[in-house]
């Protein structure tokens, strides 16, 4: 099984390069941080944009994540779910 | 001040084909239902307003929204009794605002491009030579200035704000002022990513909006003093009394939530026209039918115009055309006035608390004094106009002398990642495109404070955000319509660095957009020099760009003219009509040609940076040190 770590740290600086984020890096990305809002800031296109990278890069059809707010509270929740439903 | 009278209109979109027909299809019972879309190939389930291609005279043009402006073009002409022969003894400037027109956007040559095929450069000449206003320049044999303005979807009522400047100062004594569009693959697949389109016949400030449809169109006033238009026989019965032009400095493409940008500009627009909100049969509101518009701009008008309040939004008979909108919706209104009628709102059924006051639901008879139109836009891009019956001519009020504040320059040293990085984290901005950190940086190495009510932001770029641009036909050409990114269609429109400068530094006065290859940069800062002599702001920023990109490459291998350095680069050039201010001289625009060499395609001309040589003690610019290109020529 993937380590936990690692997979967490090569996802952070995905959603660097995915979003194109300028202000911040993936050490920025802290675990239990919420995504939204006060934490890592990201608005509902982020949302969209994550959600769509999620298809693309770890074969999550967007119809898993429909109504699921949960997996978005923080960045260790979003880790998780992917790294349990993941196909590639 | 010359008077804005308008002398003549053309207007194609889907009311119909000039003005006798959108007239009566205003107010007909039965109007057209938008479709789904028959020139773009998609799966999506999204309805749009096409238009029949006009066949007369354009074959040859493949830029559609440029074969519409030169449709309605021809009919605004005829009507103001005026040839092109007769439009060259008078000082005519053009002013355009499009989208499409804009955009490189064609799938197909940027698919052999990313191959590193540029043997057949495609679509990328007619975007080079079709630029609409310096084609109508040079279509009409005039010399006058020439601005295509892509301010997103104000562009079309910030071509008629730059109409009445020219007027006002004298700079112009005639203008055609307009906008075009049509439905593009990459707006129709962008709006969808943004989930603001909506499968149903849109249904403009109705609790059960669920977006909007996008649709062709084209309209172009002619704009002078009734005294000239009666010479010829023309009686003008309404002038462009007023226009209001304010920026959210706020989010890209989300407005501001209170609307207190608005709300300046229609009060802006209301005071130059000598009016009160009681003096205002009705609005002509922006109303696009998505959830945020219509909140926010139906709570400023009841807010401004109280229960008095008679608006509609057309958009339910056109669709949303973009950069054309704000110059067939001015078209319609002095339709409108003239007949002493406003339409109805189509399509609105159920009331909400968010919607303070609802629309007209049935064709209200008015006195036809004046009305406002109003349009938002991506970037918090507010305008207001104000047509009104004619006042008497009086004098313009003459250019004034500027002077330059600051003025900086990114070649040589271009901006390495941690400049941009902190530049972003001090103004917040999460993830703004490259053109975009381009020009915030050039834009900080002014050194000194930029924002204010009172400051205008023009920016100017002969290719736009082409690298953002290229990724969004990357996502086209690669992945499904469902998973199109939406931040890479608002990134590459052509005012995203507009919307972030304005964020950043709190810029809340006239903002524009403009694109174009015909000395772009001496354009904008003769529009910076117009906006401060009419005190339309008291500070200018003018911020020239240029990017990268594929389609930019393959763009500047067209080029027949001028000898740009093929580089990345910015500028800024901070003006002011103060003399207390003067820190670098006044500026000297000169004679530029085409074919005077500039940095980068947008960019400076080289006389210019020669002059601020001297004056500009960090750099000691010299030409020949400036950095080469990146690509290899």
């Amino acid at each position: 099984m993937e380590d936990v770590q690692t997979f967490r740290r090569e996802l952070k600086e995905n959603l660097v390069d995915w979003l194109q984020l300028m202000d911040k890096t993936a050490d920025d990305i802290k675990d239990e941080e919420p995504l939204f809002k006060e934490g890592l800031g990201l608005d509902s296109l982020d949302a969209v944009e994550i959600v769509i990278m999620m298809q693309r890069k770890y074969g999550i059809p967007q119809s898993a994540v429909e109504n699921k707010r949960e997996i978005f509270a923080t960045f260790a929740s979003l880790a998780d779910f992917i790294m349990a439903n993941r196909t590639k | 001040m010359s008077r804005a009278g308008i002398s003549g209109i053309g207007v194609v979109s889907a009311l119909g084909d000039g003005a006798e027909r959108t007239r009566s299809a205003l107010f007909a019972p039965s109007p057209r239902l938008p479709e789904k879309p028959h020139r773009i190939r998609t799966e999506l389930d999204l309805a749009v307003f096409e238009i029949p291609i006009p066949e007369d005279g354009a074959g040859d043009i493949p830029s559609l929204p440029l074969r519409f402006l030169l449709h309605a073009l021809d009919e605004a002409l005829n009507s103001a009794k005026l040839t092109r022969e007769s439009l060259r003894t008078r000082r005519v400037g053009i002013a355009v605002g499009t989208t499409v027109a804009c955009q490189l956007d064609n799938l197909e040559s940027h698919s052999r491009f990313r191959r590193g095929d540029f043997d057949d450069l495609g679509a990328v000449i007619p975007y080079v030579n079709n630029m609409p206003a310096e084609y109508l320049r040079r279509f009409l044999d005039v010399d006058g200035p020439a601005l295509t303005i892509s301010n997103a979807c104000s562009s079309g009522s910030d071509a008629l704000m730059i109409a009445l400047e020219w007027l006002r100062t004298g700079r112009c004594d005639l203008v055609i002022a307009g906008g075009c569009d049509s439905v593009s693959k990459v707006a129709f697949n962008g709006f969808n990513a943004l989930r603001v389109s909506s499968p149903a016949p849109c249904r403009p400030f109705d609790a059960e909006r669920s977006g909007l449809n996008l649709g062709d169109a084209a309209g172009v006033l002619v704009l002078e003093a009734p005294e000239a238009a009666r010479k010829r026989g023309v009686e003008v019965e309404y002038e462009l009394g007023g226009a209001g032009k304010t920026a959210d400095g706020f989010h890209i493409t989300q407005p501001e939530s209170s609307g207190k940008e608005l709300e300046r500009a229609i009060r802006i627009a209301l005071r130059q026209a000598e009016l009160t909100p009681t003096d205002i049969d009705f609005v002509n509101a922006h109303g696009t039918g998505t959830l945020v518009n219509d909140r926010v701009e139906s709570a400023v008008l009841a807010r401004i115009f109280g229960e008095n309040l008679r608006y509609h939004s057309t958009k339910a008979l056109t669709g949303h055309t973009l950069g054309a909108a704000g110059a067939i919706e001015a078209a319609f209104t002095r339709l409108m006035l003239e007949m002493r009628r406003a339409a109805p709102s189509r399509r609105y059924e159920h009331a909400s608390e968010e919607i303070p006051v609802p629309p007209l639901t049935a064709a209200s008879d008015i006195p036809g004094g004046a009305a406002v139109s109003t349009s938002l836009a991506f970037g918090g891009s507010n305008a207001a106009l104000v047509l009104r019956k004619c006042r008497a001519d009086v004098p313009d009020t003459g250019l004034c002398d500027v002077f330059i504040s600051g003025f900086s320059l990114l070649p040589p040293a271009a901006p390495e990642r941690d400049e941009l990085v902190s530049l972003c984290r001090k103004y917040a901005l999460r993830r703004p495109d490259r053109l975009t950190q381009l020009a915030l940086a050039a834009a900080e190495r002014i050194g000194v404070e930029l924002g204010g009510d009172d400051t205008a932001l023009i920016t100017v770029t002969s290719y736009g955000p082409a690298s953002t641009t290229c990724r969004v036909l990357d996502d086209i050409l690669d992945y499904p319509e469902e998973e199109i990114l939406p931040t890479g269609f608002s990134h590459s429109v052509i005012n995203a660095a507009a919307s972030y400068l304005g964020a950043a530094h709190r810029i809340h006065g006239p903002t524009f957009a403009i694109v174009g290859f015909e000395d772009p940069f001496r354009e904008a800062a003769d529009l910076a020099k117009v906006l401060l002599s009419s005190h339309a702001c008291r500070r200018a920023l003018v911020v020239a760009a240029e990017e990268e990109s594929l389609t930019a490459q393959a763009a500047e291998k067209t080029r027949r003219t001028g000898t740009p350095l093929r580089s990345e680069g910015a500028c800024a050039l901070l003006l002011s009509a103060d003399p207390a201010e003067n820190r670098l001289g006044t500026l000297e625009l000169g004679e530029e040609t085409t074919a005077a060499p500039r940095l980068f395609s947008c960019g400076v001309p080289e006389t210019l940076i020669r002059e601020l040589e001297n004056a500009v003690p960090w750099s000691r610019i010299t030409l020949d040190r400036l950095t080469p290109s990146k690509w290899s020529s």
